[in-house]
């Protein structure tokens, strides 16, 4: 009995001492590489209020718990311990929300949030109404299916149906542009096996059923792309997930055309390169293409056959496709309606009066309340 | 500050016994003191102010009851005093289901105080009234030294969610206790155990729990899962709590009582409240029920006092309607007992007695589980099929084989079966089979310690129902 308790309030007190010791030897971390966010970091009561003016005492507690929380010693490590007792000693089917199925990392999202979507195109119906109707241009909107859309086929995993959405299109969206879904056309290879986007390497049918609903005749599937490789890739489901996973290869594509293409930010006034090298590092490696999130720039391409101009209406997809669709236009003018407000941006939408229009959205925009400006 | 913080477990835990092992044994108690202090602080710096002053008045009120002689001033100072314990709970807690409820039957202008809720008041409010009338009943010794009285007020173990050690239970250790390793073994297996049965299984239930109530397609399985699934939560997350607390206790020497013992095996809803959160139940008892006149008198004053005492039952759970319908629930079915079901539950076999017990317990949990009392009984009219909707809905399936292993470990945790096997296994074991035993308990520790970390740092759900008391 005495050997017995012994061993164990030594053993006890081991695991006690063992983190506070490590925690102090071990530096504190700025940003988590796999969650991509910036880490809570130790501040002095004083440092604290001059931050958070109207903060108690009781918030300042708080802040050192997430501090601890955040800095703790072998953070990444220790959360896979957590995703791997739920998933085969609890048999859990998902790892907060994130769930593992053929060979993909995807996120649990089953409500169909009608009121969401019909806000989203009311925006785009005024956008359209104000900006192009009457236009010589080709309009479309192309939905792109959440990658749910493939993984959880045949599965226990329950989604939203892709059709649920093209029907509140159908029924919500102005009657003048055409409305196609690219769930037949991609499959569930089209994406990153651990985050929610497409593939680049993967997009030369989607852009070439683009352009042929924009009755485009030059086809991206023609041309030299080259393949290129900036190494490994591990997305934001991975990180999140805490799960085991083979991280995907960052390939894009290359063509002597988005090479001379330059990408000017109206709003900034600076000039930049279609794919940007000096984002590969940065805490998502998806900027790489066109630099990720902006609220409006101009693509120029003077070596495009024909002077065809394209104003594309876009959430995150867009980044690695609107290059693709280089090649096929003079000027690609591409906005995220989440970041700008149409009427602020009239004078360029009004150069692209007579262009074609294409309104490229995924569901899982489509599908998130509060993603666009009520309307 | 949680028993299941990092920066319990790992920063202030250790450091608190290191100190407190470290320092002479007349320090021991200033050691205690000040920790608890600085653990209440943590929370909410301002309330602590209010738990010492709490404190201060039912000491005040000890000595002063120590003074008084004659039987009528005695009646005076005790009522005085308990009023005076009592103001806290009644401003911080009722005040504002007060005010609401005579706004909307009068139509009165007043205005809400919007007071939070201090930590823990209603369980140190309990303690200090308890104390106050046992030395009005002269059943316990005054305590002369007001930081061992806030000492034993403030411990941090018991301090925010029990049990309600009484005065009594823990006078003698206040002076004097003896730490063996042992005991203090026994507390940290103890305190692991309900740190598991917090962390791994009741969090787990809670996540499970809100995923279906987030999910707005409902349908008639999905209800009955959430209430069965808060059912387990409730009793994991509770008696977890405790056993942290008893733990905690026995590695300073201290020794608690027990607040639970297998309730869901009870075979009748009278046994259900002599196994759950038995400390609250013994304090009802002892210091509402008997005074009121408990079992004596006539049929009318004893329902009176069943009543009175299930309707404050009710309410010391939470100021709002559901609550007190909870606490009338309960009343109608221990009266409906009490008039002679239980005669006829005698005579039922033991499981159909245990699924009878644990249904009604459930069904009153659906109450406390609800927001409002009006969303109690739309779930109510949902599980039985009263309100359309369809038995079964592909999400409520989905999250019923995610968590359905940890549905079925609960349930039998949740039962004696664990600990008889156990214990029969180290009866009958030889030396070397006790051997392993002692050393799979080891391994039960750091394992159960490595996931409780590891989840811990996940970020998983961690809210404790009881500190809403």
């Amino acid at each position: 009995m005495k050997h017995r308790s012994k061993t164990i309030a030594i053993i006890f007190a081991i695991l006690l001492a063992i983190v506070p010791v490590a925690s102090f030897i071990m530096p504190d971390m700025a940003t988590s590489t796999v969650e991509r966010r910036p880490l809570a970091q130790w501040m002095s009561l004083g440092e604290f209020q001059k931050e958070n003016v109207s903060s108690r005492l009781s918030d300042y507690f708080a802040s050192i718990e997430d501090y601890l929380l955040d800095q703790f010693p072998l953070r990444d490590k220790i959360r896979s311990i957590s995703a791997l007792s739920r998933r085969y000693l609890l048999l859990q089917l998902d790892h907060n929300q994130y769930f593992k199925v053929k060979g993909h990392l995807g996120k649990l999202d089953f409500n169909y949030r009608e009121k969401a979507a019909i806000n989203a195109i009311n925006l785009f119906n005024r956008v359209y109404t104000d900006h192009f109707s009457g236009g010589k241009g080709k309009h479309l909107f192309a939905l792109i299916p959440d990658k749910n859309h493939y993984m959880t086929r045949d599965s226990v995993y329950p989604a939203v149906e892709t059709e649920l959405f093209m029907k509140t299109l159908r029924e919500h969206m102005n009657l003048s542009v055409d409305k196609v879904s690219l769930d037949k056309e991609l499959s569930l290879d089209f994406y990153y096996r651990t985050d929610p986007h497409w593939n680049q390497q993967h997009l030369r049918p989607i852009a070439d059923a683009l352009l042929s609903n924009l009755n485009h005749r030059i086809r991206v599937s023609d041309l030299p792309f080259e393949k290129l490789s900036l190494g490994t890739f591990l997305g934001t489901y991975a990180g999140q997930a805490a799960l085991p996973i083979k991280p995907d290869e960052f390939i894009y594509l290359n063509h002597p055309s988005i090479e001379r293409a330059r990408v000017y930010d109206p709003i900034k006034k600076d000039e930049s390169s279609v794919y940007r090298f000096d984002k590969r590092d940065s805490i998502d490696p998806y900027d790489f293409f066109l630099g990720g999130a902006r609220p409006i720039f101009l693509i120029r391409n003077g070596q495009a056959e024909g002077e065809r101009k394209l104003v594309v209406f876009r959430d995150s997809f867009g980044s690695s496709l609107v290059p693709l669709l280089i090649p096929a236009y003079g000027e690609i003018l591409v906005v995220d309606l989440r970041y700008v407000r149409a009427e602020a941006i009239k004078d360029e939408l009004h150069s692209f009066f007579d262009a074609d229009v294409l309104f490229l959205y995924s569901t899982t925009v489509l599908n998130a309340p509060g993603a666009f400006p009520i309307s | 500050m949680t028993f299941s913080s990092v920066t319990f477990l790992y920063f202030f835990l250790p450091a608190v016994l290191a100190i407190y092992y470290i320092v002479p044994a007349r320090l021991k108690n200033a050691v205690l003191l000040l920790s608890s202090l600085l653990f209440y602080f943590w929370g909410e710096p301002r309330f602590a102010v209010i738990m010492v002053l709490t404190a201060l008045v039912g000491y005040a009120g000890g000595m002063l009851l120590s003074k008084v002689e004659k039987h009528h001033w005695r009646r005076v100072v005790v009522v005085l005093f308990v009023t005076l314990c009592l103001i806290p709970l009644l401003l911080f807690k009722y005040g504002d289901f007060f005010i609401h409820n005579m706004r909307e039957l009068f139509k009165l202008q007043l205005p809400h105080l919007s007071l939070a809720l201090p930590m823990g008041v209603s369980f140190y409010t309990f303690q200090i009234v308890s104390y106050v009338i046992d030395v009005y009943r002269q059943t316990v010794d005054v305590e002369r030294n007001p930081f061992l009285f806030v000492m034993y007020v403030s411990f941090f173990p018991q301090l925010i969610a029990g049990p309600i050690v009484r005065f009594s239970d823990v006078q003698v250790f206040l002076r004097k206790r003896i730490t063996s390793i042992d005991q203090f073994a026994a507390g940290v297996l103890r305190f692991v155990t309900g740190l598991g049965k917090k962390v791994l299984i009741a969090n787990t239930l809670a996540e499970f729990g809100k995923e279906l109530t987030s999910t707005p397609a409902k349908s008639v399985l999905s209800l009955w899962l959430i209430a069965f699934a808060f059912t387990l939560q409730i009793y994991f997350d509770f008696s977890g709590y405790s056993d942290m607390a008893i733990g905690l206790g026995s590695m300073f020497g201290f020794t608690f009582p027990e607040n639970f013992h297998y309730p869901y095996l009870s075979k009748s809803v009278s046994e259900f409240w002599r196994r759950w959160h038995i400390s609250l139940g013994f304090w009802f008892r002892d210091y509402v029920y008997i005074p009121l006149g408990g079992n004596r008198g006539k049929r009318l004053s004893r329902v009176r006092n069943l009543l009175i005492v299930w309707l404050l039952t009710g309410l010391w759970h939470g100021a709002a309607w559901n609550f007190i319908a909870w606490g009338l629930f309960y009343f109608t079915v221990l009266s409906i007992e009490r008039a002679g079901f239980s005669k006829i539950l005698d005579k039922m076999p033991s499981v159909l007695r245990v699924v009878y017990t644990f249904l009604i317990v459930m069904l009153g949990f659906v109450l406390f589980n609800a927001d409002s009392l009006g969303e109690a009984l739309i779930r109510l009219k949902g599980m039985f099929g009263l309100s359309s909707l369809p038995f079964t809905d592909h999400v409520s399936l989905y999250y019923a084989r995610s968590y359905g292993f940890t549905l079925i470990f609960a349930a039998v945790a949740a039962t004696s079966l664990f600990k008889t096997l156990w214990k029969r296994l180290s009866e009958r074991s030889s030396k070397s089979t006790k051997y392993v035993l002692d050393y799979t308990t080891v391994f039960g520790v750091v394992t159960t310690m490595t996931l409780v970390t590891a989840w811990l740092v996940n970020g998983s759900f961690n809210p404790f129902l009881y500190f809403r008391f």
